[in-house]
């Protein structure tokens, strides 16, 4: 596990340059208070910075005695999913999945985006596409339930449905 | 106002339908998610701010429910604990222990029902604890000036990620970039913009329900779209709950020792329910000493730990209302959702919203009896909600996550900014990162910005100021105490067992 550790305090290392870096540029014409805008942002740098390298200078196996406790026991289930999709595509579908879902309500409207994106996320999960999308409709019409005629606010019908010929906006 | 009157005035709110509706639901949803694994208190409460928030109810109803959440969880994650093996939230590891070694000798619903009755004597016990200190807390803490809030918070900040468990400099890694995200938006003593990248979205800063669900809720449904779980599914029939008087003899005075301990642990920050329970079953374990049979299915073992986890949870609410400092990633959640209903926790909370006060607490008496009459007779029916399969349950969790930010800010740049904290929370958790100090540092963040710049203002730029009164020296000895205590502790107690060699 110390690789993965590694890296996150190589990262840690690198943002704090970064948060530095980006700090010393604020600047205040007359200063309000002793600190001033930069205080915090320096004191995250130090953090990060101590924190990075007190994690890269540890010896191997002093680490946290779980260190990696969610990766050390691999099920030896049958994989949910579809068949062929391997955890991490699984993982980078699923984020695909809920950006295209965020992206879409404005488009497709809340119902319909919220509908499909159940349906995919339902088949990731390892369910199957019929149950997914009924699943979909199900949710769909519960938030709009609760949503629009329980608080009463304004759900987007979708962009595309204004562009069908025949029908209005709204 | 006394105590008394005050709890009397506040059975008026309580009682009130709307709250008891809202009483009832908050810990039924808190049963539910505190049973479901990978569906925690903390994911439910941060979903249901917006959606609370859309509904347009008073601000003490909306506490009532997101309270009842945070309490009722405490009872529902003892029943997947004793089932299944698999606990529904970190605090009832211990309860797995007995709880399931009992099931195996298929005593399950016995299990349940001290589990049911042990919470209720933690949580009822608890809140008669809120009703004393927290008005005397209260009295000491109207003397706080800006620099005994700094340090009081530095040290809730330093004893969450030296407590966590987990490695410290992963906890302070974790801090900071809570404090990173807390400082994005226009700094509000200097006016300038930091960390905006010329983004119109962030120049108000990233709002901590964004954060927290996208951390929390959106990291959680992605770790499991890596594991490959199964369905779990309880196996046979609940018959009805067994409670027998037998048990209740037996573990009578460990349920209350057991709430004694829960509630201490819970008030200080950092340490929380799943320190509480483990300090509670080893505290029963020794004073059973050999009669015990703890770890083969003692009812006491299901006992203890249910008791003191649930008057945690009560006890972490005295900091939180009394002081405005939140211990706990929940709480601070429940902080957040505080400030954005424009009601500041505090030493003034008392006296000037005694209907949010008491009325919280007293819903807190009848949600405890409710939850009592939910997992008596109704915990089988409670239970079959665990087989709702997976490829429902976690597009559930994420599909609410993107319609209750949605619902809250119609912004798509926030839904993106959340998954883009989903990321993050996923690396986190497998990097064993923990998330608490996170969200700690983005609610306490900017609170302690502003207390610090103000207490050097004031002072001229003094830092003597910081460390000027008995109360924040005590704080400031506090913080150093949780940091170096435990390390010492244990190279001590190396240090003797190599010596004994």
């Amino acid at each position: 596990m110390s690789g993965s550790d590694r890296i996150l305090a190589a990262a840690a290392v690198g943002l704090a340059l970064l948060v530095a870096a980006m700090a010393s540029q604020y600047t205040v014409r007359f200063l309000v208070d002793p600190l001033g805008p930069r205080a915090l942002p320096y004191l995250v740098a130090g953090l990060l910075a101590v924190s990075g390298a007190a994690l890269l200078l540890r010896r191997p196996g002093s680490g946290s005695p779980e260190g990696g406790a969610s990766d050390a026991a691999e099920p030896s289930v049958q994989p949910a999913g579809p068949a062929g999709f391997s955890r991490i595509r699984r993982q980078i579908a699923g984020i695909a999945a809920l950006s295209g879902y965020a992206i879409a309500i404005p488009w497709l409207g809340f119902m319909a985006a919220t509908t499909l994106a159940t349906a995919v996320l339902a088949r990731l999960f390892g369910g199957g596409w019929g149950r997914g999308l009924l699943t979909g409709i199900v949710f769909a019409a519960a938030l709009y339930a609760l949503f629009s005629l329980g608080f009463g606010l304004q759900l987007p019908a979708g962009r595309l449905v204004a562009l069908l010929p025949g029908m209005t906006g709204g | 106002m006394s105590a008394l009157q005050g709890l009397w005035e506040g059975f008026g709110v309580a009682l009130q339908p709307l709250n008891l509706l809202l009483a009832g639901s908050g810990v039924g949803v808190g049963t539910v998610v505190g049973m479901l694994p990978g569906v925690g208190p903390i994911n439910a409460i941060a979903i249901l701010i917006p959606i609370t928030f859309a509904s347009g109810i008073p601000p003490e109803s909306v506490l009532i429910f997101l309270v009842g959440i945070y309490y009722g969880s405490q009872y529902g994650n003892s029943i997947s604990t004793i089932l299944l093996n698999v606990p529904g939230t970190a605090s009832a590891v211990v309860t797995a222990l007995d709880g399931y070694a009992l099931t195996r000798k298929g005593e399950a619903e016995r299990a349940l029902a001290v589990a049911a009755v042990a919470s209720f004597v933690g949580g009822t016990l608890s809140v008669a604890g809120l009703v004393f200190f927290a008005p005397t807390l209260s009295q000491v803490a109207v003397r706080f000036g800006p620099a005994e809030y700094f340090a009081l918070m530095l040290f809730a900040l330093v004893a969450l990620s030296s407590l966590g468990g987990d490695d410290i400099w992963k906890g302070v890694i974790a801090l900071a970039f809570g404090l990173l995200v807390a400082s994005v938006g226009i700094d509000p003593q200097s006016a300038v913009p930091r960390f905006t990248f010329g983004q119109l979205g962030l120049l108000d800063g990233i709002d901590f329900v964004v954060v927290t669900i996208g951390l929390f809720a959106v990291s959680e449904v992605l770790l499991a779209l890596g594991e490959s779980g199964p369905g779990q599914v309880v196996t046979g029939k609940l018959s009805r709950v067994a409670l027998r008087v037998s048990d209740l003899v037996t573990t009578g005075w460990v349920m209350v020792r057991s709430a004694v301990v829960g509630f201490g642990v819970g008030v200080l920050p950092g340490a929380g329910g799943t320190i509480a329970a483990f300090l509670a079953y080893a505290t029963e374990q020794r004073i059973a000493g050999k009669e015990g049979e703890f770890g083969q299915g003692d009812i006491r073992g299901v006992a203890a730990p249910e008791s003191a986890n649930n008057a945690a949870a009560n006890g972490s609410m005295i900091p939180l209302l009394t002081l405005g400092i939140p211990g706990s990633g929940t709480t601070a959640v429940l902080l957040g959702a505080l400030t954005a209903l424009d009601v500041t926790p505090g030493p003034q909370l008392i006296g000037e919203r005694p209907e949010v006060f008491w009325g919280l607490v007293a819903s807190m008496y009848i949600g405890n009896l409710l939850l009592l009459i939910l997992n008596l007779p109704l915990v089988g029916l409670f239970a079959r909600i665990l087989s709702v399969p997976r490829w429902v349950l976690m597009p559930g969790v994420a599909i609410l996550s993107v319609a209750a930010v949605f619902a809250m800010s119609q912004s798509v740049f926030d839904l993106l900014l959340m998954l883009g904290f989903g990321v993050i929370g996923l690396i986190f958790r497998k990097t064993s990162v923990p998330l608490a100090p996170a969200i700690l540092g983005v609610v306490l963040g900017p609170m302690m910005e502003k207390n610090l710049r103000r207490s050097l203002a004031l002072s001229g730029g003094d830092w003597g100021v910081l460390f000027s009164s008995g109360i924040a020296i005590s704080f400031w000895i506090a913080a150093v105490g949780t940091l170096v205590g435990p390390r010492l502790f244990a190279w001590s107690r190396a240090r003797l067992r190599a010596g004994a060699r």
